[in-house]
């Protein structure tokens, strides 16, 4: 809630309210007493005197006397404590000197625009040119992740400005755009283009929650560098190649692989690095097999080994309790994913090795499956029997070999586009609000002069330089009761 | 006889500046201002307003060896070349009453100082200190839901005090009526004496019966003087603004009204007044109307020093 402009339309001081709906409480509270003075009379006041009989009464006389005002100054003590309680429990701040509204077109100087900085260099000149819509607003633009941090950029200096070298996370955009907007200007409201390439790498833990609360309007993003929801932007190469042991039970886990869309082959040796599998499964390996595997793993393969591995020198990523493997029920296998398979298999009770990252857990969150880079690929151990019939036939048995096939691969996300989902909440502070659907499609500059962002009252924001009223209001609100309990008590009764 | 314009103190200032009834009533005890109204009244004069103990003067008698020197008068040989003495008629003393209307009307003040309780009880101590000092007996009575006897008529050492202390304890309660009062004062009388009534005079039957008890008393030779107590807000001077005015004696019945602007009522309440002035002059008794405003000496002045200067008229 902002106070309307001053005369002339210069600058006006806003006051902002956190919950205005106690204001309104406040106006409907101060009519209580304003119907009851019109409602309820006080007898006229009684005067004494002896010679009263020689009065005579008059029709208009007592009509003025019944209803002569009544206790004026005391209604609008009353009518003003009532007020002066809304607003204090209303929250009010006062801002000073704020006017108009800006067009911020906010620019994203990390690394991820980097490889595409000509095509958001020209969106957001390009915003800049369009101005500042029907009413005439200011358009300026803040850039962000530079080196130096983020700054306002006239167009002058887009031509020479150079993107950062580090990632520009997208709560580092929002939190210059707020500080920009609370601290670099005094505008009463604000919307934003912003010009980004949203990948993950920018996406911080949490941000989906943080977002609405940084900006809470919606933001028109306009999408460089070709990023979409539709998956990567070049084509698959050929389906990688995974190496399953030579035996009859690897039926299941070829049949597993091939749904996930790996070509599968077999070796017979543990033969030394060779062109190219992506993957290798091993069922308890030898010592002499395991080196071999050893190698197709520093050649950039990930080897998944399973079984009571000879392993006298800790090749693999996992360390066997010297006692018998474990007797007691751990339960199902949790991936790191969440996804959860019901397994009547056991683990051995190990443990992962030093600097192995585990892959999956059982149920009583004893480790599962672990996984080590080893040179250009990765080496990874699963407890449980992996060509199992029983874990086989469960449903999730090809995300299991899939999580496994890459188990050294980094987590969701890295350079890799944002989906629809989360480009939804970049726009619109939602998630999930399919309110962006069409958002961060179709290009940058095409979207530049598309007042899709909706301004924001910068007294919306919980803005630390306001002057807090509160405490004004509470000393007002006793002044006026104290002044109600004196005027009360000298009415003549 | 009825007061007239307000006369010069003796010492020649202007009574009205005198003596105002807030500073009478900062003064503290009665007896205080009975002692100073009194001296401030007396001062001056040779007779007492209230003529009492001594002689009336009867006639000539040639002197004869034996008689008074002091008797001898002088003119009277300048006339005629003989010495003649002059003989006096021995009078008794006067029996006095004063009756007070302490009823609750008399619980007044308007926009004054005092009220008109307050302002009969001076009045009453300075005419008691007057009568007292001319040799009549004073007794005081007062009446409100019923009448009171505080003190029998006599005059003797600490009478007044007495009285000025009976006088000061009077409380203002009831609604009564002065004519039962004045009947019963008058049955206290064993001779002829001097009834002074300090009321306010409002009665319910515009007086009638207040002008019966005074005929009934003037028929056996009483002397009766009606001293009326009035503030200007009653007599409609300085009328209130608008409010719902009652008889403190009649509570339950009020008039919704704006006495400022109630042309009429300055005059009913003055016609009231010069009705019973009337009756009261016919029946041969003296109405002296007084306001709280007005100074004591002034308020009374106006009265009394005639009455010095001409002598009591007899009963």
């Amino acid at each position: 809630m902002a106070a309307p402009p001053g005369p002339g339309g210069g600058a006006a001081p806003v006051i902002s309210a956190l919950s205005p709906v106690f204001l309104w409480a406040g106006v409907a509270l101060a009519l209580v007493p304003l119907a009851l003075h019109f409602v309820a009379r006080r007898p006229p006041e009684r005067r004494p005197l002896p010679t009263a009989r020689f009065l005579r009464e008059d029709a208009r006389t007592r009509l003025r006397v019944e209803r002569r005002p009544r206790d004026l100054p005391l209604l609008l003590v009353r009518m003003a404590f009532a007020l002066a309680a809304g607003a204090i429990f209303a929250g009010m701040t006062w801002l000073s000197d704020r006017e108009g509204s800006r067009h911020v077109v906010l620019l994203d100087g990390g690394a991820s625009t980097a490889g595409a900085w000509e095509e958001a260099v020209g969106a957001a000149r390009d915003a800049l040119v369009a101005g500042g819509g029907p009413d005439g607003e200011a358009v300026e633009i803040l850039a962000y992740g530079l080196d130096g941090g983020a700054r306002p950029v006239d167009e002058g200096a887009l031509a020479s400005l150079r993107p950062g070298d580090g990632t520009a996370t997208f709560e580092d955009g929002l939190r210059a755009l707020r500080r920009h907007v609370v601290d670099g200007t005094r505008a009463a409201s604000a919307r934003v283009t912003w010009v980004t390439s949203p990948r993950w790498s920018a996406w911080t833990e949490g941000f989906g929650l943080l977002r609405p609360a940084l900006w809470p309007g919606r933001i028109e993003v306009v999408t460089v560098g070709g990023a979409s929801d539709e998956g990567p932007a070049e084509p698959l190469p050929e389906p990688p190649l995974a190496l399953i042991p030579d035996t009859s039970s690897a039926g299941p886990l070829t049949l597993a692989l091939e749904t996930l869309g790996w070509r599968v082959g077999r070796e017979t040796t543990a033969s030394g690095a060779g062109a190219g599998p992506a993957a290798v499964f091993a069922d308890a390996p030898g010592e002499a097999e395991l080196d071999g595997l050893r190698d197709r793993a520093r050649a950039g393969a990930t080897v998944v080994v399973w079984g009571a591995a000879e392993d006298p020198r800790a090749v693999l990523p996992w360390r066997r309790a010297r006692a018998a493997p474990a007797g007691e029920d751990a339960g199902a296998l949790v991936l790191a994913d969440g996804v959860t398979l019901e397994v009547d298999a056991r683990g051995d009770g190990g443990v992962p090795a030093p600097g192995a990252r585990v892959v999956a857990v059982f149920e009583n969150g004893a480790p599962a499956a672990a996984a080590r880079p080893m040179g250009q690929g990765c080496l990874a151990f699963v407890s449980v029997p992996l060509d199992s019939r029983s874990l086989a036939e469960l449903p999730d048995y090809p995300h299991l070999v899939g999580t496994l096939a890459t188990a050294c691969a980094p987590a969701p996300g890295g350079d890799d586009p944002l989906d629809a989902g989360a480009v939804a909440v970049l726009e619109a502070g939602a998630a999930g609000s399919g309110e962006g659907g069409d958002a961060g499609s179709g290009g940058g500059a095409d979207n530049a002069g598309d007042a899709t962002g909706a301004a924001v009252d910068v007294a919306s924001l919980a803005l630390p330089d306001g002057l807090s009223l509160t405490v004004p209001f509470v000393v007002l609100a006793l002044l006026l009761l104290a002044a109600d309990v004196v005027m009360a008590r000298r009415r003549a009764p | 006889m009825s007061p007239g314009p307000e006369a010069p103190s003796p010492s020649g200032s202007s009574a009205g500046d005198l003596l105002p009834p807030e500073v009478l009533e900062g003064m503290g005890s009665l007896e205080m201002v009975a002692r100073i109204v009194v001296r401030g009244f007396v001062g001056g004069l040779h007779r007492s307003p209230f003529l009492g103990s001594g002689e009336d003067f009867s006639r000539h008698r040639v002197y004869q060896q034996g008689d008074d020197v002091r008797r001898l008068d002088w003119r009277l040989y300048g006339r005629t070349d003989r010495l003649h003495v002059r003989l006096f008629e021995e009078r008794s003393n006067l029996q006095s009453f004063l009756l007070l209307d302490a009823s609750r009307s008399m619980d007044f003040a308007g926009d004054g100082a005092v009220t008109k309780l307050r302002y009969a009880q001076f009045v009453a101590a300075a005419l008691a200190h007057l009568m007292l000092r001319a040799g009549d007996a004073v007794g005081l009575a007062s009446f409100g839901s019923h009448t009171a006897f505080h003190l029998p008529s006599r005059n003797r050492p600490g009478h007044l005090h007495q009285l000025l202390l009976a006088l000061e304890r009077l409380e203002p309660e009831g609604d009564g009526s002065a004519s039962g009062s004045l009947d019963e004062v008058g049955g206290f009388l064993r001779r002829r004496g001097r009834i002074v009534l300090v009321s306010d005079c409002l009665e319910d039957d515009d007086g009638e019966r207040l002008l019966d008890a005074v005929a009934r008393l003037r028929a056996r030779g009483d002397e009766v003087i009606v001293v009326r107590p009035s503030t200007p807000a009653e007599l409609g001077e300085g009328a209130g603004g608008p409010g719902r005015y009652f008889d403190p004696e009649r509570p339950d019945r009020a008039t919704a009204s704006v006495p400022a602007q109630d042309d009429g009522f300055r005059d009913r309440v003055a016609a009231y007044y010069d009705r019973l002035r009337r009756g009261l002059e016919e029946r041969g008794a003296e109405y002296v109307p007084v306001t709280t405003d007005q100074p004591l000496l002034s308020a009374l002045g106006g009265w009394l020093r005639p009455r010095a200067l001409a002598g009591a008229r007899r009963p």
